[in-house]
């Protein structure tokens, strides 16, 4: 009875109504938005790292480990093959290859850059990294037996090379000699991730036989777990947490690194940054529920004789406590289904279209960030229960406040009250 | 007029506490705009300090060749007579009296190998006395000594100071000598020997992490430049003024047939984080405007009841002679004062909070030291009077703006619905 009482009195102003709903609907639409896009920053930038960059896990020797921001040629992976043998014996693996990142000098006439620069197997590798997927002119490594090279589309464009044309790596061997080498570029890269379309080169191991002198030795190996759009990606850690205690309970002498281990501290501002965004969130729902106490208590006085009315009529203050908060619940609902619906319609945009931000991000040094310009959302439904829980414990807090003091009035104060 | 004050501020004290809840919401989305501004401001002056400093100086003079190839930081592109144009600078009165510091610089990629360790690193050339006022990498020596001239063994060895995590990763340590090879200005390769004179940390990854520092004598030879120097950097007394004095020093240029070739850039034009800085500002405004815009509305739903709980008293001001113009500004002046209290209140705290980071710093440390940007990881907020002057207007302005609606709604009532109502 008394929820009824409450459901009329909401429709008794549905603009006033609809004012206070509005706030808290804006404030949770923003919520449920920035969840989205972060989420969706979040899970591309960690797809490319799985898919381009490193892999799902990446096995090292120690003594290259804990000294490979030098990319040393010196520690490579002794005994390759009983190790890939057994990784491939494990069944959540689809793919492993070996790769060897080496630094080095790419130079055309005047313009050179140093950078790092990628060995890998073209038969084993597209199983790990999506690379062939992303050949955006020229072709894939075809035989091994050349000297060819693929470069990021950006780099080259930077360098001004095209398809066809060569260009010249330099670099120290594995016994420490300079060596230089002429390269054919056979493919461009136009990858999600900048890194790669920036600065990325990539040579067969056959060319680097020669070129680095590193003669079938490795540095590193990436391994790959296939991961599906909806597994969650603490869940995916998690599986391949297990992998990675499974080889080095196997195998000492190694360091074996999950993608989210070599990223660690990327992923950690990234959260770092998301806390922020909802605090935003956070600000405008307060004032969302400012809005709500407000609306409420304007009724409280306004229907101070009615409130009179029903005390004389018997209904207990408790009662009339519970009728005004039942309001404030009721209109935190409408406007938490309304802010639903806005995210959802904006959201389904989000997630198809992207949102381009490659015109702020122009000017920004873009190599360092694991995604390009276009950012798309993603689909979650915690979000949106989130906000409507949100929604709802908010403005019932907020009505608790003017509730009481209807509560509290007496029946003869209510109706001296003009 | 005076007489409408007076009543929209009695109207204001009728009810107080939904007065104050108006004003509170106001103050505080004005209170986070000027912490957020002085957040910003603060992550701006430490950014376009650091990347002048460290980069593009507040005007940088370089060919148009080398412009164009700006990505390779290329050494074959000179001015080829620096001494010449700093003098011709310094000559013009006008200019010289902006001119703080006047400094030619080479910057050079290298790839250091060292016992099988390799590091990409942008070498840095210098003049040694004048970069302890500029780069001051003389206050950051943590091990062994800073630059000089005297310490360069000429082709023997060249004297060097090296980054804090450049050392670390190569494994360098002071005395130690090592080869590189580079190619020069006259297109062939050099392999110079370089000595570790000192290590220097200045906690900024960007230069820890991808620098060292040479003489600018010592750049010229390894390079061969022929006395050329690849960019000219000027820093100014005051950096606001850098787009009009580059204007002057450019008009300069092109009339000289000597400097045909060069251009003048002010840091907002020579790329980098300063100008992605100077860039992000108008969508920050926008952010302010929309939290103001939030805080505002409730004013706009406190105006509404107002106008619906008082539609009896419309009525009978009407007929009592207030023309529409009359009632309009009424409630309009209530909206507007309510937002003009709630401002000054929100600005005179987040004034006041963030004074105390101007003071002390926010420590950032724990979100920026894997970051290769140039923030300090303190950073001091920044607040300006034009800062606070504009906020507070926001506030009052928005606030106006959200009132206008109801305040319509009031003066367009007719008068016999109106006191019929309840």
């Amino acid at each position: 009875m008394i929820l009824k009482i409450a459901f009329r009195n909401i429709l008794r102003h549905k603009r006033r109504t609809f004012i206070s709903a509005i706030t808290v609907a804006f404030g949770l639409m923003l919520f449920i938005l920035f969840d989205s896009l972060m989420g969706g920053m979040d899970r591309a930038s960690q797809e490319n790292m799985v898919n381009l960059t490193d892999g799902s896990l990446k096995i090292y020797s120690r003594e290259y480990a804990a000294e490979k921001m030098a990319y040393p040629l010196k520690y490579g992976i002794r005994n390759v093959n009983p190790l890939m043998e057994y990784i491939k014996t494990l069944p959540e693996v689809t793919g492993i290859t070996p790769r060897v990142a080496f630094l080095t000098e790419i130079i055309i006439g005047e313009r050179s850059l140093r950078t790092v620069g990628s060995v890998i197997q073209p038969d084993t590798d597209p199983k790990v990294f999506t690379l062939p997927k992303y050949i955006h002119g020229g072709r894939f490594f075809s035989t091994n037996n050349t000297q060819e090279v693929i470069l990021g589309k950006k780099l080259a464009e930077d360098l001004g090379v095209g398809i066809g044309d060569t260009v010249l790596l330099s670099a120290r061997t594995r016994f420490e000699a300079n060596n230089a080498m002429d390269f054919e570029v056979v493919g461009l890269l136009e990858t999600p991730a900048p890194f790669i379309n920036e600065s990325g080169i990539f040579i067969t191991c056959q060319a680097a036989n020669q070129f680095l002198d590193i003669q079938g030795f490795v540095t590193e190996l990436d391994i790959h777990v296939p991961w599906s759009k909806t597994e969650d990606i603490n869940a995916y850690v998690k599986r391949i947490n297990i992998i990675k205690d499974k080889i080095s309970a196997q195998f000492s002498g190694y360091t074996v690194n999950t993608f989210h281990d070599l990223n660690s501290a990327f992923l950690e501002m990234m959260s770092g940054k998301r806390a922020a965004q909802s605090l935003i969130a956070f600000f405008i729902l307060l004032i969302g529920a400012v809005g709500i106490v407000n609306t409420i208590l304007m009724s409280v006085y306004e229907r101070i004789r009615e409130v009179g009315v029903l005390r004389a009529l018997g209904i207990k203050p408790k009662e009339i406590r519970r009728m005004f908060l039942y309001e404030g619940i009721l209109i935190g609902l409408i406007g938490a289904l309304m802010g639903m619906v806005a995210a959802f319609l904006i959201n389904i945009w989000m997630v198809n279209s992207g949102l381009d931000m490659t015109a702020f991000m122009k000017n920004m040094d873009s190599s360092q960030m694991p995604i390009t310009g276009l950012f798309f959302g993603q689909w979650n439904i915690n979000a949106f229960i989130t906000a409507l829980f949100l929604g709802t414990l908010i403005s019932a807090c907020a009505a608790v406040f003017p509730a009481r003091k209807a509560g509290k009035i007496t029946p003869t104060q209510c109706l001296k009250f003009q | 007029m005076l007489v409408l004050i007076k009543m929209a501020f009695r109207n204001i004290r009728r009810n107080k506490r939904r007065s104050l809840l108006a004003l509170v919401s106001v103050s505080l989305s004005l209170f986070m705009i000027i912490f957020l501004q002085g957040y910003i401001s603060g992550m701006k002056r430490s950014v376009i300090y650091n990347s002048t400093k460290n980069e593009s100086g507040h005007i940088q003079l370089v060919t148009k060749d080398y412009l164009e190839n700006k990505r390779f930081k290329p050494v074959i592109y000179n001015i080829e007579n620096p001494a010449e144009l700093i003098t011709y600078l310094k000559d013009d009165p006008v200019i010289q009296k902006e001119i703080e510091l006047i400094t030619e610089r080479i910057f050079f990629g290298v790839l250091l190998q060292y016992e099988g360790n390799n590091k990409a690193v942008i070498a840095f050339g210098g003049d040694n006395e004048q970069e302890k006022k500029l780069l001051m990498l003389d206050r950051s020596v943590v091990q062994g000594v800073y630059l000089n001239e005297s310490g360069s063994l000429g082709h023997k060895e060249r004297e060097i100071l090296i980054g804090q995590k450049v050392a670390e990763t190569l494994k360098l340590k002071v005395g130690d000598t090592f080869k590189v090879l580079v190619s020069g200005s006259d297109y062939s390769l050099h392999i110079p020997t370089l000595k570790v004179a000192g290590i220097f940390k200045t906690r900024l990854n960007s230069l820890d992490d991808t620098t060292f520092q040479v003489s600018l004598k010592d750049a010229q030879e390894i390079l061969n430049t022929g006395g050329g120097s690849q960019q000219i950097l000027i820093m100014l007394k005051d950096y606001q003024k850098a787009e009009e004095i580059t204007q002057m020093i450019q008009r300069k240029l092109d009339a000289d047939a000597r400097f045909a070739s060069i251009q003048a850039l002010s840091w907002k034009q020579s790329g980098g984080f300063a100008q992605m800085m100077e860039s992000m500002e108008q969508i920050y405004g926008l952010i302010y405007f929309i939290i103001a815009l939030l805080g505002s509305f409730i004013i706009t739903n406190v105006m509404m009841m107002v106008v619906l709980e008082r539609r009896k008293e419309i009525g009978i001001i009407k007929s009592m002679g207030f023309s529409r113009f009359e009632i309009l500004s009424l409630f309009l002046m209530e909206g507007s004062i309510l937002g003009l209290i709630g401002s000054i209140s929100g600005v005179v705290t987040g004034t006041i909070v963030t004074s105390y980071f101007v003071i002390n710093g926010l420590d950032l440390t724990s979100m920026i030291s894997q970051l290769n940007m140039p923030i300090d990881n303190v950073i001091k907020f920044v607040i300006t009077i034009p800062g606070i002057i504009s906020t507070m207007f926001i506030g009052i302005i928005v606030a106006a703006i959200v009132s206008v609606l109801p305040s319509r709604q009031a003066a367009k009532m007719k008068v016999v619905d109106a006191i019929k109502s309840v």
